[in-house]
């Protein structure tokens, strides 16, 4: 070995590491490789002296206020209520926290703000989500994802931390559970570790999802808020056999009873459905497909109407919720979610499956 | 002193107490380093002060299973202090006197050398020689790989070490 080679190594040696035997060997006996371990010691003695030197005993003293919600308590409350209960969940297939309901739209429409960054997230083949965040607006700065991938279920979270000229700095967190029974919650990401990342919009991020791989961000710039993000079709016009509930409210009689803020559940098939808890009234299930003990809802665009215990009962949505004109809603007035879930209304998706209910 | 898994499991509770003996404790030395690092005192402490906001406010932005909390502090204020040098060349070019240390007493040749290297290297050497950072914390506070680091700081220090011969 000669000295060139073993440069590097004495580098590596003066740190403690340990190097290969004939680089070890050729250090002990070369005198050039022993003064630049010497000089390596020298340098490194006088930096440490320079330090000490420049060190200041005492630093201005700070005051440290407890930490305030990033989220808006409007918000925080949306996302509180977000659970999907865990039915016979083979193939969940969509739920997305929407962070443009009707409501929020309008506002930030009003406030005529820009910079938004729309990423499209794409944690496997074929399987791609819509997630817009606003550098204008912290109350539309996050967006979060549960939903089956490689048959198991993928939770994320995307903060956006900050904008430094044409990127912007992310924060993400994701998790990935088993199928199985019990309930999904987003709240079980808080104590996900969070990454940052900083992604300019045009080009490829690649986030760590621990137990899933690599997880592709592409994303663009866009002058608005959009006023519907979320999965797949953006179309005013649902696909094929989809049951889009966007934003519910439900209304009993003249009544407002229940208000998912923020949150929607897509499915895309016939054999599955979008359940909605609303506290005090139960858990209602809407389905394509006839269900033993469900009634039929007569659906106008964006509305279903139905009738349960002789009650009538409106379901309002954010966009129009399926081609059909007719859909299968079975309620479980005495539905009890877990004690700490009972107080919010949730929404979520799965497989109509019977046997679980 | 506490450690880190302390510190870090008492800020999502707002304890400032506990914070602040963390922040008393580490700040002159992250101070030291961003002075070498940006070159200005003054800017070295609005650094330092965001970097700690950032982390009172996101602590779980930390995971302990990926290094020490005081390497994820560095780290933070590595990338501030990146952030604050786009920020400056792209509104003023500064001169060469200005991107050294400054208000430093020392004047030796070595200072002098170290001054010369680019931010990278300055920020490595520091990290290595004056923090005592490891390979494993090296590779986290600046996201390389471990390999990148061992060569890195080779580089680095024989750019230090040809500086420093010249001005011998």
């Amino acid at each position: 070995m000669t000295c060139n080679e073993a440069a590097q190594f004495v580098s590596a040696l003066y740190d403690g590491e340990v190097v290969p035997a004939g680089a070890a060997e050729h250090v002990r006996t070369c005198e050039g490789c022993q003064a630049r371990l010497r000089s390596y010691s020298e340098l490194g003695m006088e930096l440490r002296r320079m330090a000490s030197a420049d060190l200041v005993a005492e630093v201005a003293p700070r005051t440290w206020n407890k930490p305030q919600p990033a989220l808006s308590s409007w918000w925080h409350r949306g996302w509180q209520s977000m659970r999907i209960p865990r039915l016979a969940l083979v193939t969940l297939l969509t739920i997305i926290l929407v962070l443009g309901s009707a409501l929020a739209v309008v506002t930030v429409r009003a406030h005529g703000h820009g910079d938004v960054v729309m990423l499209k997230v794409t944690p496997a083949p074929g399987v791609s989500n819509l997630c817009a965040l606003s550098t204008q607006d912290k109350k539309w700065g996050q967006c979060a994802f549960i939903g089956g991938v490689n048959h198991q279920i993928l939770s994320y979270q995307i903060n956006l931390i900050g904008k430094d000229k044409d990127r912007v700095e992310l924060g993400f967190r994701s998790r990935l559970d088993p199928v199985g029974g019990g309930t999904y919650t987003l709240a079980a990401l808080e104590s996900a570790p969070e990454r940052q990342y900083w992604f300019e919009p045009g080009e490829t991020l690649q986030l760590d999802a621990p137990g899933l791989g690599q997880i592709e961000v592409t994303g663009e710039w866009m002058d608005h808020m959009p006023a519907v993000v979320g999965t797949g079709n953006h179309d005013l016009d649902p696909g094929a056999n989809e049951l889009r509930i966007m934003l519910p409210m439900l209304l009993h009689g003249k009544q407002v009873i229940g208000d998912v803020e923020g949150g929607s559940a897509t499915v895309l098939k016939a054999d599955q459905e979008v359940i909605l808890y609303m506290p005090g009234y139960g858990l209602f299930h809407f389905s394509l497909s006839p269900v033993a003990g469900a009634v039929r809802g007569d659906v106008r665009f964006n509305k279903i109407s139905f009738e349960s215990g002789g009650e009538s009962y409106v379901l309002v949505t954010g966009a129009p919720i399926t081609r059909s004109e007719q859909v299968w809603v079975l309620r479980e007035p005495n539905y009890k979610p877990s004690p700490d879930e009972a107080s919010s209304a949730f929404i979520g998706s799965g497989e109509t499956n019977q046997a679980t209910r | 002193m506490a450690g880190d898994r302390e510190v870090w499991g008492k800020m999502p509770s707002g304890d400032a107490e506990s914070f602040d003996v963390f922040y008393r404790e580490t700040a002159p030395r992250l101070q030291a380093f961003l002075r070498q690092i940006v070159g200005s005192r003054e800017a070295a402490e609005d650094i330092a002060h965001e970097t700690y906001i950032r982390l009172w406010t996101r602590p779980h932005a930390f995971d302990p299973q990926r290094g020490t909390l005081r390497a994820y502090l560095f780290g933070i204020a590595r990338k501030r202090a990146a952030d604050w040098w786009r920020t400056q060349t792209s509104t003023e070019s500064l001169d060469e006197d200005a991107a050294g240390p400054c208000n430093t007493e020392i004047d030796s040749a070595v200072s002098d050398a170290f001054r010369r290297l680019p931010e990278q290297q300055r920020t490595l050497l520091w990290l290595r020689e004056v923090e005592g950072q490891s390979y494993a914390e090296l590779s986290q506070i600046l996201e390389i790989p471990i390999g990148t680091v061992r060569s890195r700081l080779f580089a680095a220090r024989e750019a230090l070490r040809a500086v420093w011969q010249q001005k011998r």
